[in-house]
Parts: structure tokens; C-alpha cells; sequence
């Protein structure tokens, strides 16, 4: 902001105290963060051991491995002859314990491929769940913004009557407290078959998503001036137009907004997801309580998938930073 | 609230439209807000209907659920577990929320300058909110530890070792509980709060500063008259968004203590989930949620009120 | 447009674009993948035939694992039925088990269920009876009720319980009780030692008192308690205590709290373990927050010298280096006694047939492939699973297996359980809320064991099993 040359001295006061929260705000997620690398006996040390251990990649080797092989017909050692399924009168195949490279493994799936079985196995159904957890937010992202987009400049030019308790109502929904949802959701769920689906997730984020971003965005598409979509008006311009190419490019920063908080919370939500769903579409949160065997939480593993969690949303972030931060602004230069 | 005037306001729709331009008028308006009100809707009104029936009966395992009327809301409201809820609820949101907001300013204003490293230094400090209440939830009670836990580690070896105090047990004692989860709250979303913040800060045209810098205006007064006033109203959608989430807080309490010791932390959600998930009263659990949503409305619309007032006085000022 | 609004437009639209792609081809991907998934399934399926598949809810216990791979191995390519064990973390366990009750869910064909559980499931009408020719009565059947150890087994699968039975062994009073569910998984609390710094074990719990004062240094504590509020964690520390001293929970036969859970036998045991941390000084007073992890940790990192701990569950841990710092150096041991008598914390799980599921043919043929003697050989021999047979001729088999094996036969003549009736959730809980208060010190030890006698009331009063108000 000021335009005088900065001594070396003030560069570093500056840089004081902005170290300090960093670290302050950090520290704990880099505490998890050096778990995931750390052996069992490094988790309870006491003191705590912040650098001084042995790090290993096992814990995230244990969430990510996977091993793909080709099963062989078994072949009867006395005969020479394939061994037959009794009840199905198939030939048997290898069994997954005699294939897989460890004990450690277990069977994912198995595939046909030009006549030819291979076995997938992993040491985790890890990487499913983050797969699931990355496909229902991004999903119920996309739905969401669009739907909040339409209606959030719906309500800031054409205000029905009422609009104010309408809008209320909306924000009303943001304020249900998971707990008094659950039951009646998986009851109704449950009547249509479709608990433990993708979609039932994404139904349900979107609730709570389009809500945040309809209040979110209207005060952005409050804050851009009339004169500039009369002007497009007065050129011809449709009112749809206006809305695709006026209004909409002048949100971006307050969709990018919305976006990352509608990840950062589909991603991270528990309660819905564990009630919604059991095996099929089991998201990362959920994954996580697996990591809490009564034989000692399993720190390695649930700091490692933590992490590997909180990864895409990071990404994420990152790809629309330069949206999020420059420019974001809750008024409009003229 | 919105004080501009809609371009198409003066086009009525007009049943019999000559152009097409004119029937466009008509129909869009409707094409942009009906298929979001009744997804909502839809989407909402089963569970909402299906919760305000069911609290109207006490349901028992293997009984068939009994007509009870009101008796549920009675029973809860007369319950002292209730009141000592929202009491605590209150006090953790009301305190949570007003560090969070002065830190998340303190952040806003010591990020906001132009030193290298500051977009990493930023992704840095927004982590926490990125990460899984759950997560974040055990590894806090794990750091909170009397024995094994790194902050009483700290504070023997510093603090506590010079005065030979015994170490804190977080956990165990009422208030000690309740300071952890409100360190946690405040841990994780004054990020929230500060990004909020950010933005207001950038809307702030730097010739303001300039001219106050020529009228010689010391620093405190250029940040009275100048920052705050723009930072009014990101802070009050941040303070809106903030209570009504830590008023339903439930992850990060159920986790770092379960609702304890004794019942000394069970904030609403928390004694929710145990009404109707650990004894499985799920008639009254019903009552019980409907109870939390009218207190959020209540609040809710207090803050709405300032955020309005506040608006109209900008207007003034401006 | 301005240069800068102009590459926020091309860059939004690359973005909007990019993850409206992402979405699109992940989901035909997806569909495509399920639909080769669901297309080569059913080609298997079609060349199996009769192929079917059970799904079995387990709790996350360490023989689970083994469970699930020896059903891969030797049931599936027997039968051809594959099973699928799903294994929950035990918190939430509880939660997903009464939905499931409640909404006479059929996704499960077998539940893996706690002791406590069982009232809840057979009032939900989750269960399905096995004393029917269909099963146990089933002249082909392989395996009978009696095969079991007799207490055990009339725990964990005959409802409703009759207590006095249980207690004194004489189970004639039972025979008649219906049969819901086989035992599956079992565990009582023994006594963890360090054999290094402990040459006598206690025999009596005052014993043990003196003992955990003497042998407390600076470093470690003499005795662990994990007395969390939450779950079971400090009722299951303090029945043992309770039974020593001559006290009990209820009575049984009335539903009467008063006189019992806030008797002296009871106050004395609540006070005994308070003193213990805040008196001797020879407990960490931490451990009113501690759970599972907290005391299980203490012992392995050589925090305290003794402790009550499952067995055969974590049985195998000291002896695991990557976990253990005290490889080697611990002993198990029977529980002390008191002046009542001596008493192990029942921590049993059984297994039951959904009621409700669709496969009960198949079911039954993995209840009694998991049961016959060469599985539950093969369970009892992988250590890690931490597993010992109820079979009884497996019992000097057990006894062999190892250390802590052979401290759970030994508790067997001991081993009792708390309350198992449908309200049994709400009564632990208010047990286990005024248990923490009066050990952390919070309230009086009897003011505590008051007021839980009071709010237990309520619900024994309340409660539609109560005999009472069966009578009406």
C-alpha cells in the first residue's frame, strides 16, 4: 500500500508476526501430516518425537497399493486335469490368496479381458472411497452452482412477491441440523431403493449447497449496476443474454467462492453419508472410521488418509485461486 | 434488501406479447426460480412433514409408536438437559464466534500485505478449514491428552515445569472441555472468517488511503473510518454463517468429548443424536430437532436485522 | 472488455468447461464400468448357477480379517457362496445397527452382534429363532447348542436371560428359553501385568492397591483405568470391582435400582477406584478421559505396571514390536477377588441369522461352516486374531494356544455380563454419566450412585419388559 523502499529490518518485522500464524495454524495439520509418515512406536512417544523419527511410506502404502494379476485354471495335481466346481460345473480358478502378492491384499474386483481373468486386488478399498468422495462433490458442485447462479440473479432482478420470506425459507434450510434429517432421509431413501447410491449423496448435498450459494451469489449480482445490462438491452440483447454475457462473467470471483465451499463441504461431510450409504458409495469421511479399530486408532492410517483426503480439495483450490482472491469483491468499481 | 432496480422491473409480464422479446420478459423470470423452489422444496418437505408427525409419538423398540400429542415437545422442554444444551450451545457460539471474528480481521489485514510468499503463506492458513471435521476432531482430542498429548508437553516443559503445576486434564474438566472445543471451533474457521474478510478488504479503493495519508490521519483513525466500514457487511455474512453452524456443531464435540465429562459439553446437536440414536427415542429426538430449528430461526433473524440495518446506514454514509 | 476480464472469461469458461467434462465422462464412465462390472458378474453368475452371495455385519475385530479370508478360501469354492464381511468401527457400530433393526432391513444376512444387543434385535424382530427343525433341530445340522460352553452360549443366544441361572450355572431354568444366535467372538477382562516389575500377582483387589502404590515411580503408574464417560469404557472397569465387593447392578427379578447400583458395595467400589488416582496416587488421573486406545497404550509403552484388559483381543500386541515397547514382559492373570467374590467382565459377541434376509439357507450353511471345529481350529491358531473357541472340545486346545488363552479359560467359571434388555442403551449411558462424575471427582461417590438410581428407575419403570407391566 505504501509506496516507500523498505529497509531490511522492516521487511523481517513484517514477516514476524505473519510467521508466527502461519505456523500457529499449521502446525497441528503438519502434525498430522508427519504422522502419516511415522511407525507405530512414534505415535504414543513420549515426548513427542516432531522430526526426530524414522519415517515410512507404509501407511500410505497401505491405503494406495494395488496389484493387478491374471488368474490360471487350476489345474488337479493328480489328474492333470482342470478341478471342476462342483456346483457350477465351472472349471476353478486360482484362489485370490494364491495370486496376490501378500497376505495384505484382498480382492477389489475381477475383470475379462479377451477371454483371460485377472484379479484386482489392493490392500485398501481406500482409493474407492476417495474416488466416490471426489465424483459426488464435484457433482453436486456443478448442479449446485447452476441452479444457485439461475435463481440467485432471479431474485435480484425479477424479485417476486414476498421474495423476502422465500428467501428466508431458503436460508432456513442451512440451518437444519444433520441429526434431524437423518432418519426421515433414510426412511424415504430406503422406500425408493436407493440408499447406498451416488446419487442419493448428491440429492441431498445439493439441499444445502444451492441454499449457501443462492445467498452467496445474490448479494453479488446485487452489487453489479443496472445501467450496465441496459446498456445491453439497449443494444438487442435478450434477457438471457444479458444474464450469459453481462451479468454472469462479473460473478466469477463469487462462483469460485461458492465452488470451494461446496467442496470442501461435500468432501468432508460425515453424518449424511454414513446413514446414506454402506458399501457402494461410501465416501472419504466415513472411510475414515475404519482407521478406529478397537486394538488403537490406527494414526498412521487415518492421518495418511486424512491427507490424501484433503488432497483434491486443495488442488482445487489452487486451480481457482487467482478467481477466489484477486478481485473478489463485495462491491463494483463504477 | 437489494436497493438496485431491476431493468426489466417496469416490464410487466404481459399476457398477450407481441414480440418475442417481449414473451422472453415473460417466461424468464419463472425459468430461473421455479425449478430451484421446487427442487427444494420437493426435497425438503417429506423429511420436514415426516419429523413433525413422528414427534407427535413416543416410538420404543419393539413396541408399536403411541399417540402422544405435544407430550414430546413438554417433555423436552421440561427437561433440564435441554436448557443446560442451549446454555452451552449459546455460550460456545457467542465466544467462538467473536474470537473468530477478531482474529479472522487481525489475519485479513496481516495477509493483506504485499510480501513474497503471501499466496502460499494464505493456502497455509486456510487449511484447516479443508479438512474433515472428523479428523480434525480426533486429533485434537489426541493432542489434548493429559499424558500423551503434545500441548500439555508444551506446557510442562515450559510453563508448567517453572510454576510445578500439574498438567491440565482438557477433557476431564468441565470448563477446561469446553475452552478445547471452543480453541477448536476457532482453530479451524477463523480461516472462514478472514477470507471473508479478505475480500471486503480488497473492495477498499486505495485513493481513500492516499487521501487520508495527505490529510495526515493517523493509522488508527484511516482504520476506523476507512477499513471498518467496508468490512461491515463481509463480516456480518460471516458472523450469519458461523452461529448458525456452531449452533448445529456436531463432529468436532461428539469426538473431542462426546458430550462430557458427565453431560458438562452435550450441545444440542450432540443430545440430539443421543435422544434418538443411543436410546433411539426417536419420537422425541423429532420434538427435539424441530426445538433447535426454531432457536436457529430466532437467532437467524436477529442477525438478518443487523445486516439490513447495517446496510441502509452504508447507504447513508456512503 | 478489459485484458484482465477477458482472461478470467476464457479462463472461468475453460474451468466451467473442464469440470462440466469431468463430471460428464466420469459419469458414463462410471455406468459403463458398472455395467461391464454388472454384465461379467452375471456371466459369472449365469455360469454359477445357484450362485448366491451372504453379506455378514461384523464388528472390526482383529479375527474379522481372518474370518473374511478363510471364507474366501475354504467356504466359497466349497459352497459356491460368496461372503462379504463388512467390519465396523464399534462406535458407530451400535447406530447402524438399530437402523438396520428398525427398518427391517434385508441388506445383511448375518449380524455379528455385542451380548448387549440381543434384547434390542429380538424385540426389533431382527433374529431369526434357531431352535426350530429348520436349524439346530435339523437332523443334518452339524453343529448343536451343545457343543458350547453351556454359560456362554445360553448368554449369547437365549433371550430373555434369567439371570440367578447364569450366575449359579444352573441352566435347567433356561432350557426352555428360546435360542436366537450362536456364540461368535469371545473376550473377558483378565489382569495385565508387567512380569518384570510385579514377581507376586494380587489375589485380592486391596492387594492390588497396596501393590500399584508400592510399585509407582516416577515413570510409570501402578494400575490403569480407562474411565471414559462415552460407551462402555468405565462401567466395564468398575463392574468387575463392583461384583467383588458383594454389589450388583439391579435386581434382576423386581427392576429395582435402589439398594443396588447406589448400595455400599457399590459407593465403596466407586470410591476405591477415585482413591486409587486421587489419594495413592498410583493412577494417572488422565485416565478419566481414557478409552480402548489410552489404557491399551499405557500398558505398551510401559505407562503402568497392571491394568484389566481384553484377552483374547489385544492378547497378541505386546508380543508385536512395532507396536509394543514391552515386547516379552507381560503376564496375564484372573482378576482379583473381594470380599463378594471374584468376577471377569463378560465382553462376548454371537452371531444370528437376519430374520429378515432373503438368503436363510445359505446363511445357515456359513453359521455352520464358521462354527465346525476345523474353522474355529483354524481361527483359534492365527494368533493376530486375537480369537479363542467357545467349542468345548477345543477348550485344552485354547488353554495351549498361549498365555492370555489360558487366562481366559481360567475366567470362564467368572465371567458375568450387565444388563442385555432392549433399554439397556439409556441405563449404560446414565451408569456410565454418573460413574465418570463420581471418578473424576465431580460429585460424591454416593450422591452419584444416587441419582443414577433415580434416572435408572425411570426407564426400568418405563420399560415394556419390565414384568410389571407385562402383567397388564
Amino acid at each position: 500500500m505504501s509506496t516507500k523502499p523498505k529497509g531490511l529490518g522492516r521487511t523481517i518485522l513484517q514477516y514476524i508476526p505473519v510467521l508466527l500464524i502461519v505456523a500457529l495454524f499449521f502446525f497441528p495439520l503438519f502434525w498430522m501430516f508427519s504422522t502419516s509418515f511415522k511407525q507405530r512406536v512414534d505415535w504414543y512417544a513420549v515426548p513427542p518425537r516432531i522430526l526426530s523419527f524414522t519415517p515410512t511410506l507404509q501407511n500410505y502404502d497401505q491405503l494406495l497399493s494395488i496389484a493387478i494379476v491374471p488368474l490360471q485354471v487350476l489345474i488337479d495335481p493328480a489328474t492333470g486335469q482342470p478341478k471342476i466346481n462342483k456346483l457350477t460345473n465351472e472349471p476353478q480358478l486360482q484362489r485370490p490368496s494364491q495370486v496376490l502378492p501378500s497376505d495384505e491384499y484382498r480382492e477389489l474386483t475381477r475383470f475379462n479381458l479377451f477371454g483371460q481373468w485377472y484379479l484386482v486386488g489392493t490392500k485398501s478399498e481406500f482409493l474407492r472411497f476417495i474416488f466416490n468422495s471426489i465424483v459426488i462433490s464435484l457433482a453436486t458442485t456443478v448442479f449446485s452452482i447452476i441452479m444457485a447462479c439461475l435463481t440467485a440473479y432471479g431474485f435480484s432482478r425479477f424479485p417476486p412477491r414476498r421474495s423476502d420470506n422465500i428467501l428466508f425459507w431458503i436460508l432456513s434450510l442451512r440451518m437444519l441440523p444433520p441429526v434431524a434429517v437423518i432418519v426421515p432421509y433414510f426412511f424415504m431413501f430406503q422406500a425408493f431403493g436407493m440408499l447406498d447410491k451416488h446419487l442419493t449423496l448428491i440429492l441431498v448435498y445439493s439441499v444445502f449447497n444451492i441454499s449457501f450459494g443462492v445467498w452467496l451469489l445474490k448479494g453479488f449480482f446485487d452489487e453489479i449496476s443496472p445501467e450496465l445490462e441496459e446498456a445491453a438491452m439497449m443494444d438487442g440483447y435478450g434477457p438471457w443474454a444479458v444474464f450469459r454475457k453481462v451479468a454472469l462473467p462479473l460473478v466469477v470471483p463469487g462462483i469460485a467462492t461458492v465452488a470451494v465451499f461446496n467442496i470442501i463441504q461435500s468432501t468432508n461431510e460425515f453424518l449424511l453419508a454414513f446413514v446414506l450409504t454402506q458399501n457402494v458409495a461410501t465416501t472419504g469421511p466415513v472411510a475414515l472410521t475404519k482407521f478406529l479399530p478397537p486394538t488403537g486408532i490406527d494414526w498412521g492410517g487415518i492421518s495418511a488418509a486424512a491427507t490424501l483426503l484433503v488432497a483434491p480439495v486443495v488442488v482445487f483450490t489452487i486451480l481457482v485461486r487467482n478467481q477466489l482472491i484477486r478481485g473478489m469483491s463485495f462491491g463494483q468499481l463504477r | 434488501m437489494a436497493e438496485t432496480t431491476a431493468p426489466f422491473a417496469s416490464a410487466a409480464p404481459v399476457p398477450a406479447a407481441e414480440s418475442r422479446f417481449e414473451r422472453q420478459i415473460w417466461w424468464f423470470p419463472r425459468i430461473l426460480l421455479i425449478p430451484t423452489i421446487v427442487y427444494l422444496f420437493v426435497m425438503t418437505v417429506f423429511p420436514l412433514l415426516y419429523s413433525l408427525f413422528i414427534s407427535l409419538f413416543r416410538t420404543e423398540t419393539g413396541r408399536p409408536p403411541v399417540w402422544i400429542g405435544l407430550e414430546n415437545y413438554g417433555k423436552v422442554l421440561s427437561g433440564g438437559e435441554f436448557w443446560y444444551a442451549i446454555g452451552i450451545t449459546l455460550v460456545l457460539t457467542v465466544v467462538a464466534v467473536t474470537l473468530e471474528v477478531l482474529f479472522g480481521v487481525g489475519i485479513a489485514l496481516l495477509l493483506n500485505q504485499r510480501l513474497r510468499g503471501m499466496g502460499l503463506f494464505r493456502l497455509l492458513v486456510y487449511l484447516p478449514m479443508m479438512v474433515s471435521p472428523l479428523v480434525i476432531g480426533y486429533f485434537w482430542r489426541y493432542m489434548f491428552d493429559g499424558t500423551f498429548g503434545i500441548i500439555n508437553w508444551v506446557i510442562n516443559s515450559t510453563i508448567g515445569g517453572l510454576l510445578q503445576l500439574d498438567p491440565p486434564q482438557w477433557l476431564i474438566d468441565p470448563v477446561l472441555a469446553a475452552i478445547a472445543i471452543i480453541v477448536v471451533d476457532v482453530w479451524q474457521w477463523t480461516p472462514f472468517v478472514a477470507l471473508l474478510a479478505a475480500a471486503g478488504l480488497n473492495t477498499i479503493p486505495p485513493a481513500l488511503y492516499e487521501a487520508a495519508t495527505l490529510d495526515r490521519a493517523s493509522r488508527w483513525m484511516q482504520f476506523r473510518r476507512i477499513t471498518l466500514p467496508f468490512l461491515v457487511t463481509p463480516l456480518l455474512v460471516a458472523i450469519l454463517f458461523r452461529s448458525i453452524d456452531t449452533i448445529k456443531i456436531f463432529d468436532s464435540v461428539y469426538i473431542l468429548t462426546g458430550g462430557g465429562p458427565g453431560d458438562y459439553t452435550a450441545t444440542l446437536s450432540v443430545l440430539d443424536y443421543k435422544v434418538g440414536f443411543t436410546y433411539f427415542r426417536v419420537g422425541e429426538a423429532a420434538a427435539f430437532s424441530w426445538l433447535i430449528v426454531i432457536l436457529i430461526n430466532i437467532v437467524t433473524t436477529v442477525i438478518l436485522r443487523l445486516i439490513t440495518r447495517s446496510r441502509r446506514a452504508r447507504l447513508y454514509t456512503a | 472488455m478489459s485484458n484482465q476480464a477477458k482472461s478470467q472469461f476464457t479462463r472461468r469458461n475453460f474451468l466451467k468447461a473442464s469440470l462440466a467434462a469431468a463430471t460428464l465422462a466420469a459419469l458414463p464412465g462410471t455406468r459403463r464400468a458398472l455395467a461391464m462390472q454388472r454384465e461379467s458378474e452375471s456371466g459369472r453368475k449365469a455360469a454359477r448357477q445357484a450362485a448366491k452371495t451372504i453379506k455378514v455385519l461384523a464388528l472390526a475385530w482383529p479375527s474379522t480379517a481372518t474370518e473374511q479370508k478363510l471364507a474366501d478360501e475354504t467356504f466359497t469354492p466349497d459352497t459356491g457362496i460368496k461372503v462379504e464381511l463388512e467390519a465396523l468401527d464399534y462406535t458407530f457400530m451400535e447406530q447402524r445397527v438399530k437402523q438396520l433393526v428398525s427398518g427391517k432391513s434385508d441388506t445383511y444376512d448375518i449380524y455379528h452382534y455385542d451380548s448387549q444387543w440381543l434384547g434390542g434385535f429380538v424385540l426389533g424382530g431382527a433374529l431369526e429363532r434357531l431352535d426350530t427343525p429348520d436349524y439346530l433341530g435339523n437332523s443334518k445340522a452339524t453343529i448343536k447348542f451343545d457343543d458350547f460352553h453351556p454359560e456362554i452360549a445360553a448368554r449369547l443366544g437365549r433371550y430373555p436371560s434369567v439371570e440367578t441361572a447364569l450366575r449359579t450355572g444352573k441352566l435347567d431354568a433356561m432350557k426352555d428359553v428360546p435360542i436366537y444366535g450362536l456364540p461368535w467372538s469371545l473376550n473377558c477382562e483378565v489382569l495385565w501385568y508387567r512380569k518384570d516389575i510385579i514377581k507376586n500377582v494380587p489375589e485380592t483387589w486391596d492387594d492390588l492397591r497396596k501393590l500399584a502404590k508400592q510399585v509407582t515411580t516416577k515413570d510409570y503408574y501402578g494400575m490403569a483405568f480407562h474411565a471414559n464417560r462415552a460407551a462402555d469404557y468405565i462401567t466395564v472397569e468398575y463392574l468387575p470391582l463392583l461384583w467383588a465387593f458383594g454389589g450388583d447392578l439391579w435386581d434382576a427379578e423386581k427392576w429395582i435400582a435402589n439398594g443396588y447400583i447406589n448400595g455400599a458395595p457399590a459407593v465403596k467400589a466407586l470410591e476405591f477406584m477415585r482413591d486409587m488416582w486421587k489419594v495413592d496416587k498410583s493412577v494417572d488421573p488422565a485416565s478419566g478421559g481414557w478409552g480402548f486406545n489410552e489404557r491399551l497404550n499405557a500398558l505398551l509403552q510401559g505407562k503402568t505396571a497392571m491394568a484389566q484388559n481384553w484377552a483374547p483381543l489385544f492378547g497378541n500386541l505386546p508380543e508385536d514390536p512395532k507396536s509394543s515397547a514391552v515386547v516379552g514382559k507381560i503376564g496375564y492373570a484372573v482378576v482379583p477377588k473381594g470380599p463378594g467374590g471374584r468376577a471377569a467382565m463378560f465382553g462376548c459377541q454371537g452371531t444370528g441369522i437376519n430374520a429378515n434376509s432373503k438368503n436363510k439357507a445359505e446363511a445357515w450353511m456359513y453359521e455352520q461352516w464358521l462354527l465346525s471345529k476345523d474353522t474355529q481350529s483354524a481361527l483359534l491358531k492365527t494368533l493376530p486374531a486375537g480369537f479363542i473357541s467357545s467349542r468345548k472340545d477345543l477348550a485344552d486346545e485354547a488353554a495351549k494356544t498361549s498365555e492370555w488363552h489360558k487366562a481366559f479359560v481360567d475366567s470362564i467359571p467368572i465371567i458375568r455380563d450387565m444388563w442385555n434388555n432392549g433399554d439397556y442403551a439409556e441405563l449404560l449411558d446414565i451408569c456410565a454419566r454418573q460413574l465418570n462424575l463420581g471418578y473424576i471427582d465431580k460429585v460424591p461417590a454416593k450422591k452419584a450412585l444416587d441419582d443414577a438410581a433415580t434416572a435408572q428407575q425411570v426407564v426400568y419403570d418405563s420399560s415394556p419388559e419390565n414384568p410389571k407391566n407385562k402383567k397388564k
